[in-house]
């Protein structure tokens, strides 16, 4: 004998055009032998059948940014670079991420009160107090800077936590306090996506062997590939020596994905600094 | 170009392609999250969750199902992580935004809301596995065979849960419109 659950099956898959078979005459004398299975019919018809309910949200155009900006990473990070980039059409999304996530008015302004209270000072005939108050307005910037970045970076939003890296990139870059929030947030963050951008940020400085071993040791808590084959890429771009020790831990590492340990394994040499030997 | 064949050339290197399946399944994905419980701000974070996934684990791709059903599996991964690492044991439980405890109150207060709104509700006050089952089916177009290699149950078992789920939903749908069954 069909159970109820067979005609209920059959109903779904037709209103979900996965059949065109609707019930037939002897599933309909059940249905109409059953004042609970009818209702049931009924209210699926009406739900399955209401297009006001499958009316969808739109999110926002911050996560189509978010999206192509990592893509583009994970694009620049490929070796050797192909030529399969982001479509045309899709390029100007870049522009409107470092639109999004440059912040400069910010910076801008605090550029003007700099400029303001150098000029003041300037027309003021004691030269010292001019070098000295010109000190500490650029202290008192730079510390405004790592501020902002600082609770940008702390914020719940993946998106503004993005955005919190480029402009401490960009603006906040020699603030101690800042670049172990970063280092932390390279380990801890749920979001691949911060981390990649913070491997990227990184990459972008001009010395980070003060911070090498903790980058190195950052690796062993990537979840994620991209972030790990980043964090290799740049140890060999920034010329970070690991030692053979810590090589052969990561090939062991469980965690680290197989595609990284080959990527280590090709850049071995220039990894260990054996090379220049 | 079906989504496998595009996921295929994703697999192999071309990563460009990843924009095209982002661009077809970045909604779904999105309004999956929103009816599972999320708000706006996690909903998207999540969408960019997945397809950070999906970019990392192309090479696991093995073309044997759908791609939407390969996405959709990293999704619910992806979830999953997100409150395991916030501490929760059932990690459905924090979507459930309200349970409706006194009926009649709550259908006279909603007596002048929409239909989508009641059902909205409804929804939300089924437990994740029974909500999850009927977003899948109603909003996602997932065939049962899907939903059930999806959630790794056999058929039969998924068609006594759509069951359930449907009877519940109505039920609350029916409480919140102030009708008794």
């Amino acid at each position: 004998m069909m159970n109820f659950e067979e005609i209920i099956t059959q109903k779904i898959q037709y209103l979900n055009g996965e059949t065109s078979q609707d019930l037939d005459d002897k599933m309909q004398a059940i249905v109409e032998a059953n004042p609970e299975l009818q209702a049931e019919i009924e209210f699926i018809e009406t739900i399955w059948q209401s297009q006001s309910l499958a009316d969808d949200h739109q999110p926002s155009p911050a996560l189509d940014a978010r999206f192509y900006q990592m893509l583009s990473l994970a694009q620049s990070s490929q070796s050797p670079p192909t030529n399969d980039m982001i479509p045309e059409t899709k390029k100007h999304w870049l522009d409107t991420v470092s639109r999004l996530f440059s912040l400069k008015p910010l910076a801008q302004f605090a550029l003007l009160v700099l400029v303001f209270f150098t000029g003041w000072n300037l027309n003021t005939p004691s030269q010292p107090l001019v070098q000295v108050t010109s000190q500490k307005l650029e202290e008192q910037i730079a510390t405004l800077n790592a501020m902002v970045a600082m609770t940008m970076l702390r914020d719940q939003s993946a998106t503004e936590r993005l955005a919190g890296v480029t402009y401490s990139a960009a603006n906040a870059q020699n603030d101690t306090g800042l670049n172990d929030l970063l280092l932390e947030l390279l380990i801890n963050d749920n979001s691949s996506a911060v981390r990649l951008a913070i491997v990227d940020a990184l990459a972008k400085r001009n010395n980070l062997h003060d911070i090498q071993s903790k980058l190195m040791f950052s690796i062993k808590k990537q979840n994620n590939p991209l972030v790990q084959m980043s964090l290799i890429r740049l140890a060999i771009q920034k010329q970070i020596l690991i030692d053979e020790n810590t090589l052969s831990a990561l090939l062991n590492d469980q965690s680290i994905d197989t595609d990284v340990k080959d990527y280590i394994r090709e850049n071995r040499r220039q990894l260990t600094g054996r090379h220049s030997v | 170009m079906d989504e496998k064949a595009t996921m295929l050339k994703v697999k192999n290197g071309q990563l460009g392609y990843l924009a095209e399946l982002f661009e077809n399944n970045r909604n779904g994905l999105f309004n999956f999250f929103l009816r599972m419980g999320l708000n706006r701000a996690l909903g998207e974070d999540l969408v960019q969750e997945t397809f950070m996934r999906v970019l990392a684990y192309r090479t696991s791709f093995k073309a044997q199902s759908s791609f939407k059903a390969w996405l959709y599996r990293i999704a619910r991964n992806t979830v999953a992580d997100h409150f395991r690492k916030l501490g929760n044991q059932d990690i459905h439980e924090p979507y459930c935004e309200e349970r409706i405890q006194d009926n009649q109150s709550l259908a006279d207060k909603l007596e002048k809301e929409s239909q989508q709104t009641l059902f909205e509700k409804a929804l939300a006050s089924l437990p994740a596995d029974q909500r999850e089952i009927i977003i899948l089916s109603r909003f996602q177009q997932f065939n049962y065979a899907e939903i059930a290699e999806l959630l790794n149950i056999n058929l039969n078992t998924l068609k006594t849960r759509m069951r359930t789920a449907i009877a519940q939903l109505k039920l609350q749908y029916n409480q919140l419109n102030g009708k008794t069954s």
